[in-house]
């Protein structure tokens, strides 16, 4: 790790200035009340991706011609008593890799949703969602503590849920972004609980200060919280049953979140926090079995939906479970390459949902296997499978546990409550 | 990449590569394989096609028989770009074998018999036209032409070219994100692109807009600007003696087009409730329907992206005959007097001789206007 060596290092800053003004302005055009032409946006938002993606070109290629991370330095933000919120920037390959992939993303998508936007209501809404989540990104990405990248964290969590009802007269959607939200604030609290853990202990949530303190007895508990904030995230058993369910706003917005970007925080997060729970073998076994548990609930639940979208859903949860494997094994480079990899193919196969159809009839093994089931209806399968196929096709009665035992005695806690 | 940032460079990338890939399988028609048709069979379905088209004498050196359909991607909604009566399905097969039929020498002997004498030197080209790309293709495969022929299809080739190119210009004008192009070519080429880009939603408006359908023949409206809004079927009254043709064509088209104006008017009208709502967040499953999010029950109409132009009229079918046979082909067709009578179409007739035009009203009686 070194220190800052030119001003070209201030990159990734202006990257964030770039995306905090272009922010600033969207939502001063937003609070006027301005009427903006379809055009219009279409031009600056174009403007905005290639900049971003030459910006984020220039820092991935200085990171890997450095061939060390860096830390940026800004003055302190907050200074209380013995608790300072300093701003601290870390840029490392992995960061600069996923902020890359994202500005990427980011352009792709927009350039998608020109034409499939077109013309609807909340044109404008979606493309200022969108790009607070482009921001969001670039925050955790180029984050140097946790305090940072708690504000990237919120951002993606909050465009999510909004873009989850983008469609606000339907009844659903509005309910299955509330769900979750809720999922999203449950983990929140968990990270925002290792946050004050570190700093009640005086060390500061900087990265590299966590790493020099990772030794210490504390960052067993640390740790743990941190486990748990990427579970909601990244859709992670046992907080996985809600993926499907955000399947309610534009396709684009789908393939961008839960194919591509925000299911990737949670293994992105665990990365970059690696020092505090590496050290520790049950905290390494834990993430090992969360993914393996996800892998295998997922790919089971997902083989028998019927629909596209949630199929996609449970297979990119199946993926990220493998990508946590791959994390407590210590196989970090190969965790990174399968998010870079993972999310192109997931926001590819998002894009083409409404294609399926089309692919089916064009490709004549499907067909034959198909065929082969309808011909067949009668062919022998064991009785387990047959078991095993409902209780999968019910989720494995994931919703009815979660409902019995937090929603309703939480509910019954707040009507307690409500008496007095 | 490129399929999204570029669609149309995309097409031609993938077309070459296609060519350089695959060496295209030719398929044949097999119409006489298992349980296909016999002579006489074919014999008759070419008679009765002919004669919906009004041709039995006077055959030109070369008669196109065009099908359509429509090329579009990531849209599920094949059924209603492509052929409304046969659920999406393409016109080529059948073009095709329509064409296999009519240029056999056993059917045209057996056609001899029957009155309808096709010279050898008229050919039948089975022929193809895109209707969201603005295509159009021609199976010389199974002819040979002369030499003739060929100088007079290159000919038809390009006129068909400029009125796709035309018909193009046409269409660009409904779409709001093009910019109004004023060159044939480049709309040509911007529809082309539609046809190909993931991200389209409206790839075409196929009949959006939809509120006439004229049966009569085709002077009546010659060089009369209908602004892409009526269905046009051929029929000439006094080719029609007994009024035969008159029901097989009424009952054939008028069905039809009201079914097809139907389904844009209640997707219209409620948008939520008869059509699909916005194609933004819709899903397939069961890779039979579409439904809307991630639960909800199955779509049935047409996406807000595909009638939001339509303007919900009940479709008015005007038929030009003569009076009796009009009267009793509403008696005799359950079908059509149902439509008529419940006013699901409004119905009027224009008389053959004098143009005047009539107006069928509420309580069955003929208002001339």
């Amino acid at each position: 790790m070194g220190e800052v060596m030119s001003t070209l290092d201030y990159a990734p800053l202006l990257i964030l200035g770039i995306s905090f003004v272009w922010i600033l302005a969207q939502t001063a055009i937003a609070f006027l009340g301005l009427k903006v032409t379809e055009k219009f946006i279409k031009v600056n938002t174009a403007l905005y991706c290639v900049t971003l993606v030459i910006l984020n070109l220039f820092v991935f290629a200085d990171v890997v011609f450095k061939g060390h991370s860096y830390l940026i330095h800004l003055p302190d933000l907050l200074s209380i008593r013995n608790y300072t919120l300093t701003a601290e920037f870390y840029v490392d390959i992995y960061g600069a890799l996923f902020a890359l992939l994202s500005a990427f993303l980011f352009g792709i998508i927009s350039k998608f949703s020109f034409s499939y936007l077109h013309r609807e209501e909340g044109f404008f809404r979606y493309f200022l969602l969108i790009s607070l989540l482009s921001l969001g990104l670039q925050f955790i990405s180029y984050a140097g503590s946790l305090d940072i990248l708690f504000i990237g964290w919120e951002l993606v969590g909050i465009t999510s849920v909004h873009l989850i009802a983008f469609f606000q007269y339907n009844i659903r959607s509005a309910q299955n972004s509330l769900r979750t939200l809720v999922f999203y604030r449950i983990c929140d609290i968990s990270l925002l609980v290792a946050c004050i853990l570190l700093h009640f202990y005086d060390h500061g949530t900087e990265f590299h200060v966590i790493q020099h303190h990772a030794t210490e007895a504390l960052t067993h508990w640390v740790g743990l919280f941190i486990i748990i904030a990427t579970l909601a995230k990244s859709a992670q058993f046992p907080l996985s049953n809600w993926l499907f369910r955000a399947m309610e706003g534009p396709t684009t917005s789908s393939a961008i979140y839960y194919g591509a970007l925000s299911v990737h925080l949670g293994p992105f997060l665990l990365l970059r926090t690696e020092s505090l729970w590496s050290i520790w073998p049950g905290l390494r076994i834990t993430i090992f079995v969360i993914g393996l548990t996800s892998c295998i609930y997922a790919s089971l639940v997902g083989k028998t939906r019927s629909d596209v979208k949630s199929s996609i859903a449970y297979t990119t949860i199946t993926q990220v479970g493998i990508i946590y494997m791959e994390l407590a094994l210590g196989l970090n480079h190969l965790a990174i390459v399968h998010i870079l990899c993972h999310a192109l193919l997931r926001t590819w196969q998002f894009l083409r949902s409404s294609s399926v159809i089309h692919d089916f009839l064009e490709s004549a093994t499907t067909r034959e296997q198909f065929q082969l089931i309808m011909y067949y209806p009668e062919y022998p399968v064991p009785r387990w499978k047959k078991n095993l196929y409902i209780h999968a096709m019910n989720g494995f009665y994931l919703d009815q546990i979660q409902n019995f035992f937090f929603v309703i005695p939480f509910k019954r806690l707040s009507q307690f409550f409500k008496k007095y | 990449v490129l399929r999204i940032l570029y669609p149309r460079l995309w097409k031609k990338f993938d077309h070459r590569l296609n060519l350089y890939l695959k060496s295209k399988a030719q398929t044949q028609i097999e119409l006489q394989g298992n349980g296909g048709y016999t002579d006489l069979q074919m014999a008759q379905i070419v008679k009765t096609i002919l004669s919906y088209a009004g041709i039995s004498q006077d055959f030109s050196p070369l008669v196109y028989i065009i099908g359509h359909g429509s090329t579009n991607t990531n849209n599920p909604f094949k059924q209603a770009y492509g052929c409304g009566a046969c659920s999406g399905n393409s016109g080529f097969p059948n073009s095709k074998s329509f064409c296999l039929m009519a240029n056999k020498r056993e059917v045209r002997n057996l056609l001899k018999d029957q009155g309808i004498l096709i010279p050898n030197s008229t050919l039948f080209i089975p022929t193809f036209h895109d209707t969201c790309s603005e295509e159009i293709t021609f199976d010389l495969s199974q002819v040979s032409l002369s030499e003739k022929q060929k100088t007079l299809h290159e000919h038809f080739e390009n006129t068909m070219i400029e009125a796709c190119e035309k018909n193009a210009l046409e269409r660009c004008r409904l779409f709001q994100d093009s910019t109004i192009p004023q060159n044939q070519k480049f709309a040509h080429e911007h529809v082309k692109a539609r046809s190909m880009d993931l991200a389209q939603p409206r790839p075409e408006y196929g009949h959006s807009k939809v509120s006439l359908c004229i049966v009569g023949r085709r002077d009546l409206t010659l060089g009369f600007d209908l602004d892409r809004r009526a269905f046009l079927v051929d029929y000439d009254p006094f080719f029609d003696s007994d009024g035969s043709l008159l029901e097989e064509i009424a009952v054939g088209a008028v069905p039809v087009a009201a079914n097809i104006s139907l389904d844009y008017y209640f997707s219209r009208v409620d948008n939520e409730a008869f059509g699909a709502g916005t194609k933004l967040p819709l899903n397939i499953t069961s890779l039979l329907g579409v439904m809307r999010g991630s639960k909800s029950d199955l779509q049935i109409g047409l996406g807000k992206q595909m009638v939001e132009l339509h303007e919900p009229l009940r479709i008015l079918v005007l038929v030009e005959a003569k009076l009796e046979h009009l009267e009793r082909l509403l008696k005799k067709s359950k079908r059509i007097h149902n439509l008529v009578q419940n006013r699901w179409v409004l119905f009027g007739r224009i008389c053959p001789e004098t143009k005047e035009i009539s107006y069928y009203n509420e309580q069955s009686e003929w208002v001339k206007l």
